[in-house]
């Protein structure tokens, strides 16, 4: 409960009467009336354009600045819990006693290195580029059986296999983007196999098909699986009858299988140096941090954040602010790394003003707007340009060990109000472009005004390389958008 | 290579070629056919859409360049960067300057620019220290704080519209520089660095590298104190005020200013880049010799120094290999 009865420095007591026209829990109105004020959460974020103006003055000493800021101090603060967080889970560790533990757990840190190291072979082999000659009808393969929890630790070397035989395989049709663009080699694959099932129904009649033992009880099936629930390919392949819906049939088709397995115990498996050399064993370690501490984090973040500057040439190693720098130090109401980046790889040269003002107005909208219509071509082939440098920034970052979630980043950048912003650079009234975009009016004038702002900014940058011409488009540009009702100073004319 | 301003007879200069060599080879010419003349096309391929930027033209559909130097390339940004040129100044430049005027609300600096800077009474810090506005007092009182004739260090804060600088000196380090010597060096011999406020701490001399190339060596001051000074000057009578400036600078002290100062002006001759460690090499090589610091112009010792700094810099890449 916010806000004051009562005059202010005249009343020294004020009365303040709710009228409540729901039902009200009391619990709710105690908490309304004599709850606690909504917690102060420091948001402070370094953004680069500090940074590089800190490092571009003799004094500028960004450790300091984030030393004394309230966020740290909120940081500080939380460590006694965060410890003791941390104690009560090491006391916890050490209370589970197991019996023989160091020799326990030397045979499950080999189990687990086999395991790892057994996928990683069976990544390899089962990569459709290497397998796909060899899924032919009638090839002999070893499966998985269904049931095996893979998240559980399992303290055998041996995985509960099975046999069938390959009938077809398919590729999986992906409902996300470019199918076509994707190579063949890429894509994923499953594979029809015979082979004896369990089948249940619960209560839904939906049917659950389990894989079992071959000699345990079930049906013969023809079942898709996975190529990555295929653990090995054998060399033996059988003759397959051309109809295989009568149950004589399959069932004879498992029985042969059983014969060559039983004449073959290993099932002559196909030898992967055949197809290519594993060139690779490595070990991957698994290394678990208790994930308390890393609250401390924050202090890595100024460290990583100027490797990145450093790495991508905004700053030389010695700390002094080179010319990319210089750019970034200009803009400070956009995502300067991205925008700097666009600058010097040209992108905004050769395209036209309202293009290149439509571009910009990705960069001054936050909002997300359900189903906007996409831009047309043109506009759409220039956003597409700033994705790929805004990965490319994102990915950058991420190399240098700064917490940035990649596609989040790119998807920040929305083309929803390019299509207006276009038809206002090309002269259109503003009822027009109302027309075109569904948003509210003052979100459309704040980013308008925002892009006049960016555009400011990005006339000093392009001063500051000498790049006359993109200045004068700069300037051109300014122009263009700044006019009738969306920059009046009052709307009392 | 424009030639040194030295007398040397013929050994000497053997050797000091035999050095210059050396040095030379020692940075690895990654791309010696950067280098162009004024009127030289740049080369580029034209499919690619090229920033033109400092020191480019286009003429006849070509990109030529309007000054000798080195070309750059950043992605697309395509410039040429003088070797030897007037100062260009940045904002955050640390600048050492000489006040030629006391005009209304402002100081007039030389520095060694085409135009002369510019430092408002609202950049400076006022003697009291409170944070104010400035009222017509203080700007009556302006001739207190800096006079013609002054040496001030400042900081560049930004360019005004016809291109001259605007400076401002609100921290403690920035003010007026007093028991010292004041030197000029071609500015480009001052390259940007991290810092360029130096404590030689053994010998009790500041150096400051402006990189306007004016280069200032004095006496050690810790903090600018013009709260005190500015007070101590009122109460004292003005006649005793140059006395009790040159009087508190020991011998030693000032020794070594001459010594530093000195070693600035043969590295300025030999043309090499002023760092920290150069000057202290010179330094060093200087008192390790015995030489008198009137001795240190003669040009023998410039050759010496030159051979040292090319040992230096081949024992430094022959490290890091």
């Amino acid at each position: 409960m916010s806000g004051r009865a009562g005059r202010r420095g005249i009343d020294d007591r004020g009365i303040c009467i709710l009228m409540v026209d729901e039902k009200l829990e009391p619990p709710t109105a105690k908490m309304m009336l004599k709850g606690s004020a909504d917690s102060l959460n420091s948001a402070f974020h370094l953004s680069y354009n500090m940074l590089l103006n800190q490092m571009r003055c003799e004094d500028g000493d960004p450790e300091n600045l984030l030393r004394n800021s309230f966020y740290q101090f909120q940081a500080d603060r939380a460590i006694p819990d965060l410890e003791k967080q941390v104690k009560v889970l090491e006391e916890e560790r050490d209370s589970m006693i197991i019996e023989e533990e160091d020799n326990l757990k030397n045979y499950y840190d080999l189990i687990q290195q086999y395991k790892s190291l057994k996928k990683d072979v069976c990544d390899i082999v089962f990569s459709p580029k290497y397998c796909l000659p060899f899924l032919q009808a009638g090839r002999i393969v070893c499966l998985q059986c269904t049931g095996i929890n893979e998240s559980s630790p399992s303290f055998s070397i041996e995985d509960k296999v099975t046999w069938g035989v390959i009938i077809n395989f398919d590729r999986v049709k992906s409902f996300s983007e470019d199918d076509a663009s994707r190579k063949p080699e890429d894509s994923n694959y499953t594979v029809d196999v015979l082979t004896r099932c369990v089948v249940s129904r619960d209560g839904i009649a939906k049917k659950n098909i389990k894989i079992v033992p071959l000699k345990e009880s079930g049906e013969p099936l023809v079942v898709s699986v996975s190529i990555s629930e295929i653990t090995s390919l054998s060399s033996a392949r059988l003759y397959l009858s051309k109809d295989l819906l009568p149950l004589e049939v399959r069932e004879n088709t498992l029985k042969k299988v059983l014969e060559i397995l039983s004449r073959n115990p290993t099932g002559l498996p196909l030898d992967p140096e055949g197809d290519m050399k594993i060139q690779s064993n490595s070990y991957k370690k698994a290394v678990r941090r208790i994930e308390a501490l890393e609250h401390l984090f924050e202090k890595h973040e100024i460290a990583n954040l100027p490797l990145s500057s450093k790495n991508s040439k905004y700053v030389t190693s010695d700390d002094v602010v080179e010319l990319k720098g210089k750019v970034a130090c200009e803009i400070s109401s956009a995502d300067e790394l991205t925008l700097t980046e666009l600058m010097f790889n040209g992108v905004l040269k050769d395209i036209k003003v309202e293009e290149m003002i439509s571009l910009l107005s990705c960069f001054v909208w936050q909002e997300k707007l359900q189903d906007a219509a996409k831009p047309r071509e043109e506009l759409d082939l220039l956003f597409s340009q700033l994705q790929d440098t805004a990965r490319r920034v994102a990915k950058l970052q991420l190399e240098c060990k700064v917490q940035i979630d990649v596609e989040n980043f790119v998807s920040s950048f929305r083309p929803d109000i390019m299509e207006a912003v276009y038809a206002w650079a090309k002269g259109s009234k503003f009822y027009e472009i109302m027309e075109i975009t569904q948003v509210f009016e003052g979100s459309l004038i704040r980013a308008i005004r925002r892009l006049e702002e960016v555009l400011q900014q990005l006339i000093q940058a392009a001063k500051s390389i000498g790049e006359t011409e993109l200045e004068a488009k700069f300037e051109e540009a300014v122009s263009k958008i700044k006019r009738d009702i969306v920059f009046a100073a009052s709307l009392y004319l | 290579m424009r030639e040194i301003q030295l007398s040397l007879n013929q050994t000497q200069k053997i050797r000091l070629q035999k050095a210059l060599q050396k040095l030379e080879s020692l940075h690895s010419k990654v791309n010696s056919d950067a280098s162009v003349t004024v009127a030289d096309t740049i080369p580029i391929s034209l499919e690619d859409s090229i920033l033109k930027g400092h020191g480019t033209a286009e003429r006849n559909g070509e990109v030529v360049a309007t000054v000798c130097g080195v070309v750059e390339r950043v992605n697309m940004l395509v410039y040429v960067r003088s070797l030897r040129s007037r100062f260009k100044p940045e904002i955050g430049d640390i600048i050492v300057g000489r006040v030629v005027e006391v005009a209304q609300k402002r100081w007039k600096l030389e520095i060694n620019f085409n135009q002369d800077a510019v430092l408002m009474l609202s950049s400076m810090n006022l003697p009291d220290g409170i944070q104010r506005r400035r009222t017509a007092v203080d700007e009556l009182n302006m001739r207190n704080v800096f006079e013609e004739n002054d040496v001030i260090c400042a900081e560049v804060r930004n360019f005004q519209n016809d291109g001259s600088l605007q400076l401002q000196a609100r921290s403690q380090k920035y003010g007026k520089l007093e028991k010292g010597q004041l030197l000029t060096v071609p500015p480009y011999l001052v390259k940007r660095q991290k810092q360029h406020f130096h404590h030689l701490v053994q010998y009790g001399v500041d150096l400051i590298l402006g990189c306007n190339g004016f280069i200032w060596v004095g006496e050690h001051c810790d903090a600018r104190d013009t709260v005190a000074e500015e007070q101590l000057n009122n109460t004292e009578e003005q006649n005793t005020k140059s006395t009790r400036v040159s009087e508190n600078v020991p011998l030693e002290t000032r020794r070594n200013i001459c010594r530093v100062a000195n070693a600035v002006r043969v590295l300025s001759t030999l043309g090499f880049s002023l760092t920290l460690e150069v000057i202290l090499e010179a330094f060093n090589l200087s008192s390790t010799l015995n030489l008198g610091i009137d001795e240190m112009l003669v040009s023998e010792f410039h050759v010496l120094v030159a051979e040292k700094e090319a040992e230096r810099r081949s024992s430094l890449t022959k490290k890091k290999r």
